[in-house]
């Protein structure tokens, strides 16, 4: 067989004359070469999807997931919000020079409630001869959404008041336990306020329209539900480490790459990336695939954000993947444990209970990310005060998986057994 | 940076404890020098994979430390696992890669330049035969297919010093012949050599050296030949006699015989004995003998003598 002494390696020997043996240290390894990480990457990617069931799951499964959920492009535009108001506004009379100024700043603000714009959202009624415990009664039991009381001063203050009444709508508003219709309620009490008083100072009142930040009117289930399908089928990368990883442990595979030159680090960013790139494959085609089935992209959707996002929940799925392959011994181990941590962070993290999340859901990093990413993908909404949050959140809590993930997996213990 | 050292692969006092009362490797020493074939021989569970686990930087010693090439491989792992090869005794094969893109691999992790490792790869696979198959999935091969894989995958870097766990289990006899011939050519080129084995006749035929282990302690060492000398030399002949006979009856008789080493049962009824040119003067033997005898068998003195004169155990039950 030949020699092959010429290979380029760190350590090369020599026999001197009284036929012992020498090593002399030499580095002349071109740094050009392709790197390992490379090498290893593609190997893995090879070997996974000349795997037909596992390229079956890998394309088929973000297919079959969007095909189910694009069947459900009904409106969600029928709901329609049920709100009751008690108006105590002392309202005079026309013959009350006093009063006379005051008339109508409630009842302005009812018909403009119950104008066209809000007509698909709202249905408004005014409760006449109602205490307001009464009132809060039939709340709790959900007779309707919400209720508002509008306070006696209501016109005086803005009419009179020489104060900015901007952001102090003088009307109390109590809603069902749901984020979402109090924040509508809110935002547009507030909006029509502002507007009225500012009509009354002598501005020129603003245009009243739907807070597109939280109405959607006109989405579909399907839209809402997009940016949830495509963070949930990332969540599956978790597996798909694990099992990676687990099963290399298993075939003895990872084992025989530590015997070679090729670092623990190397092996493990390697094995990463080659789900990194699956993963990111897979939201690619469930996001197109979506918008071909005829999903709402808001037109000014900034698409670097929405893949900011999902690369940022992906890491933090490798890293969770990795801390479980640092103790998991065998694929099937892998395959049983991961669902106790894919589970929880779908459903527990609110990706499928649109406005109902738990009080616990904000722990976990998808209820962050699904809440950035409808705000980008929806609402073309990308600016930090609203997506801020969202995004630190996502980049702590990836930054702490990996480097736990990566620190657990680095140990000797964690290759072997 | 130039240095000396005397032995390829040394060790000190080599453990591993599993738990607290699993000795898989309890107190190893060895010198090997460069060019030495050396075997490890010993029962399944003795601490052979466990040490050769060690000694290729996988798994750290309990305490104790061993030297690859000068190196410790508690510190200086990286730059041991520049210059080994190791053959798992598992197979450890990608199989949905093929043959060939799962030793180009490792040829790869090992920064070999492309045009040496297509050749290298081309003459390992011919040279196991392994050349028509070699553009097909792995998960299609046959058992003793892989395994050849498994072994090629450990020496396509030209490594200086290969350890090959077991690699001729569970083959059948021609393939076997086939990886000893493989394995011999790297002694031949004076590559140091670690093989494990549970099988006495590829100890026999491929060592320079070798240590039995058993419960992770070695229970001797020397060359193969100098192994079977402490047992005493000649051949071994085995025999059963007739029921109505005793073997306390026989026994003496063959002891009378000047070139008689030694005579013992191994069970009521079958007499083993070794003696100088045992099989020459057979005749001799058998007239001692007044009953008709049965099962005769004629060999030579081997490893699995030695492991039973040590431990009274067979290396396989
Ligand atoms: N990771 C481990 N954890 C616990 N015990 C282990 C581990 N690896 C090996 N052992 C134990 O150490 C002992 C020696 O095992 P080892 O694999 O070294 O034996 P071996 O000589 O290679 O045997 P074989 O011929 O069956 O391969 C066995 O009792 C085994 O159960
Ligand atoms: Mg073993």
């Amino acid at each position: 067989m030949k020699d092959y002494d010429q290979f380029d390696r760190e350590l090369v020997y020599y026999k001197d004359q009284e036929g012992k043996f020498i090593y002399k240290h030499i580095r002349h390894i071109s740094p050009f070469r392709k790197p390992r990480i490379m090498h290893l990457t593609s190997n893995h990617l090879k070997n996974m999807l000349r795997d037909k069931i596992q390229l079956i799951f890998i394309i088929g499964f973000p297919i079959i997931f969007i095909l189910l959920f694009s069947f459900q492009a009904e409106a969600i535009s029928n709901v329609k919000y049920d709100i009751f108001i008690i108006n105590n506004d002392i309202v005079g009379s026309e013959d009350d020079q006093y009063n006379y100024y005051n008339y109508g700043a409630s009842l302005i603000f009812i018909e403009a409630l119950k104008a066209e714009q809000f007509r698909d959202l709202f249905s408004v009624t005014v409760l006449i001869n109602s205490s307001i415990e009464e009132a809060m009664s039939r709340l709790n039991r959900e007779e309707f959404h919400g209720l508002l009381v509008i306070e006696s001063d209501f016109s005086e203050k803005i009419f009179w008041e020489e104060t900015n009444v901007i952001g102090n709508p003088k009307v109390d508003i109590t809603t069902i336990n749901d984020q979402l219709v109090l924040k509508l309620i809110t935002e547009t009490t507030t909006q029509i306020v502002n507007s009225i008083s500012i009509q009354v100072n002598g501005g020129e009142s603003p245009e009243l329209r739907i807070q597109n930040e939280v109405y959607f009117g006109n989405l579909t289930y399907f839209d809402i539900f997009l940016p949830a399908i495509i963070i949930a089928s990332i969540l599956m990368c978790i597996s798909q480490v694990a099992t990676h990883f687990a099963g290399e442990k298993e075939k003895g595979t990872l084992k025989r790459l530590s015997t070679t030159a090729v670092s623990r680090s190397e092996i493990l960013i390697s094995g990463a990336l080659a789900q990194f790139i699956i993963t990111s494959f897979q939201s690619t085609l469930m996001l197109t695939l979506g918008m071909i089935l005829g999903a709402f992209v808001h037109p000014n959707a900034n698409w670097s954000a929405i893949y900011i996002i999902l690369f940022l929940l992906t890491f933090s799925a490798l890293g969770l993947g990795l801390l479980l392959a640092s103790f998991l011994k065998s694929y099937n181990q892998a395959g049983v444990f991961v669902w106790f941590i894919i589970l929880p962070l779908q459903f527990l993290g609110g990706l499928f209970t649109y406005g109902n999340e738990f009080a616990y859901s904000f722990l976990f990093p998808t209820f962050w990310a699904v809440h950035a990413l409808r705000m980008v993908m929806l609402y073309g909404i990308d600016s930090w005060s609203v997506i801020g949050f969202d995004i630190t959140y996502l980049i702590i809590f990836s930054l702490v998986v990996l480097i736990m993930g990566i620190l657990l997996f680095r140990r000797k213990k964690a290759i072997l057994t | 940076m130039w240095k000396k050292i005397k032995y390829i692969i040394e060790t000190h006092q080599l453990r591993k404890y599993f738990g607290k009362n699993l000795k898989a490797v309890d107190g190893i020493n060895l010198r090997i020098p460069k060019g030495t074939l050396f075997t490890l021989l010993g029962p399944n569970g003795a601490g052979k994979s466990t040490t050769i686990s060690m000694l290729t930087t996988i798994l750290p010693p309990t305490s104790g430390t061993a030297y690859i090439s000068g190196f410790d491989i508690r510190k200086h792992a990286k730059k041991i696992r520049q210059i080994i090869g190791v053959c798992p005794q598992e197979l450890s094969i990608y199989g949905n890669l093929t043959a060939r893109e799962n030793i180009y691999l490792i040829a790869k992790m090992h920064k070999m330049k492309k045009i040496d490792y297509k050749e290298r790869t081309d003459e390992l696979l011919g040279k196991m035969g392994l050349t028509d198959r070699a553009d097909d999935k792995v998960s299609k091969y046959s058992f003793g297919m892989r395994r050849r894989v498994n072994v090629l995958m450990a020496v396509v870097h030209d490594p200086e010093i290969i350890f090959f766990d077991e690699p001729s289990t569970s083959l059948d006899p021609q393939s076997r012949r086939v990886v000893w011939d493989f394995i011999k050519e790297f002694q031949d080129k004076n590559k140091t050599i670690i093989l494990t084995t549970h099988n006495m006749e590829e100890a026999d035929i491929l060592s320079n050296y070798l240590v039995i282990i058993d419960h992770g302690r070695i229970i001797a060492n020397g060359t193969a030949d100098e192994l079977k000398g402490t047992l005493g030399r000649g051949d071994i002949i085995t025999f059963k006699i007739n029921s109505y006979m005793h073997s306390g009856d026989v026994i003496p008789r063959i002891q009378g015989l000047d070139f008689i080493d030694s005579v013992y049962t191994l069970d009521d009824k079958t007499i083993e004995l070794r003696a100088k040119d045992g099989l020459r003067r057979i005749s001799e033997i058998m007239e001692t003998i007044p009953t008709r005898i049965y099962d005769l068998s004629v060999r030579r003195n081997s490893l699995e003598d030695v492991f039973l004169s040590q431990t009274g155990r067979r290396l396989r039950d």
